[in-house]
């Protein structure tokens, strides 16, 4: 399924969205690949493929960076290769973002939150 | 593994339809906020009042071998454990998504935390005032790197067994770090528990 690799070609996030970039399905996808295809037209969660599919979170990983490398699916941008990653893992090589982003998507997460 | 019937239905008429016109707005940005606690102190409950979806629950497969670590030595009892992680998930608007993580409760998956603590807002540490030493590894956890966190004494039926100064001291929990009670059940209390987290982050990123 995963053709023997255990480590995604791309480290992608567990929150990270996962949208489709294709309307039709190439004939020469594996099962699983095109169970993921078919759950992406609208973005969803890495977390929510695998919980949805029943596999486990390394291996929709691995498919999805297969997807992404061949053109098929993109990928969110995602937090974790930001601000507070650098904070976490200082070897990310990842650009810095600007200071005021932070807080700027702080405050939208806390205006969101008050509003629900 | 296998896909039911109606998800395979889905897709033929998916792949029937032109390219959807939505594709080319702009994917949402997901944020996380992890709920970590011991075991059974309320996190599935917590992450439940407040998701806009039934929580699902996805798996990792206990291995160091995801982590790079030549997995030779590992028992092959380990390379079959799986760990599970309950999250829920709130649409904050068009541009955003807010996804909840549970830890896996027990001590021998903390490892996990730190890929599902990366990029985080911050946590939620729950707390259950009849089991308190449960809740220590997660305080320490964070403390430890520096991740904003607030500590929610969880009240069912609105019974606690020690005031908040005293789990203050007990869990040894720095002044500026906010503690309250709240209640899983609740979606009013899980919220205000959100909201005080990320009040918590933004002051931290302000300072």
């Amino acid at each position: 399924m995963t053709k023997g690799r255990t480590r995604p070609t791309r480290d992608i996030p567990i929150e990270t969205l996962v949208r489709s970039r294709t309307s039709s399905n190439p004939p020469n996808l594996g099962a699983e690949e095109r169970s993921i295809l078919a759950l992406v037209d609208r973005p969803i969660s890495l977390a929510e493929i695998a919980a949805r599919r029943g596999l486990v979170l390394g291996v929709v990983r691995v498919l999805v960076a297969d997807l992404v490398s061949s053109g098929m699916v993109e990928t969110s941008e995602s937090w974790s290769r930001s601000p507070t990653e650098r904070i976490a893992a200082p070897t990310d090589s990842v650009p810095t973002p600007a200071p005021h982003s932070h807080r700027e998507l702080l405050e939208r997460v806390l205006n969101g939150l008050q509003s629900l | 593994m296998a896909s039911n019937p109606s998800d395979q239905a889905v897709a033929t008429v998916l792949t029937n339809e032109p390219v959807d016109e939505t594709n080319d707005e702009r994917t949402p940005l997901p944020v996380k906020i992890v709920v970590a606690g011991g075991f059974a102190v309320g996190k599935s409950t917590f992450v439940k009042s407040i998701s806009e979806i039934e929580p699902l629950t996805t798996e990792a497969v206990m291995t160091r071998a995801s982590e790079g670590v030549d997995d030779t030595g590992v028992a092959t009892e380990k390379k079959t454990t799986t760990v599970a992680m309950d999250f829920g998930r709130i649409t904050l608007g068009d541009d955003l998504i807010l996804y909840l993580f549970g830890t896996p409760g027990q001590d021998r998956f903390l490892f996990m935390w730190d890929d599902l603590i990366r990029g985080a807002i911050g946590a939620v540490v729950l707390v259950d005032t009849g089991r308190l030493s449960d809740s220590f590894l997660a305080v320490d956890y964070f403390e430890r790197r520096g991740i904003p966190f607030v500590v929610a004494v969880n009240c069912f039926y609105g019974n606690a067994y020690h005031a908040l100064e005293e789990v203050r001291e007990a869990l040894a929990i720095d002044a500026d770090v906010p503690i309250f009670y709240t209640d899983a059940r609740m979606n009013d209390a899980t919220k205000n528990t959100l909201l005080q987290l990320v009040q918590h982050a933004l002051t931290r990123a302000v300072s």
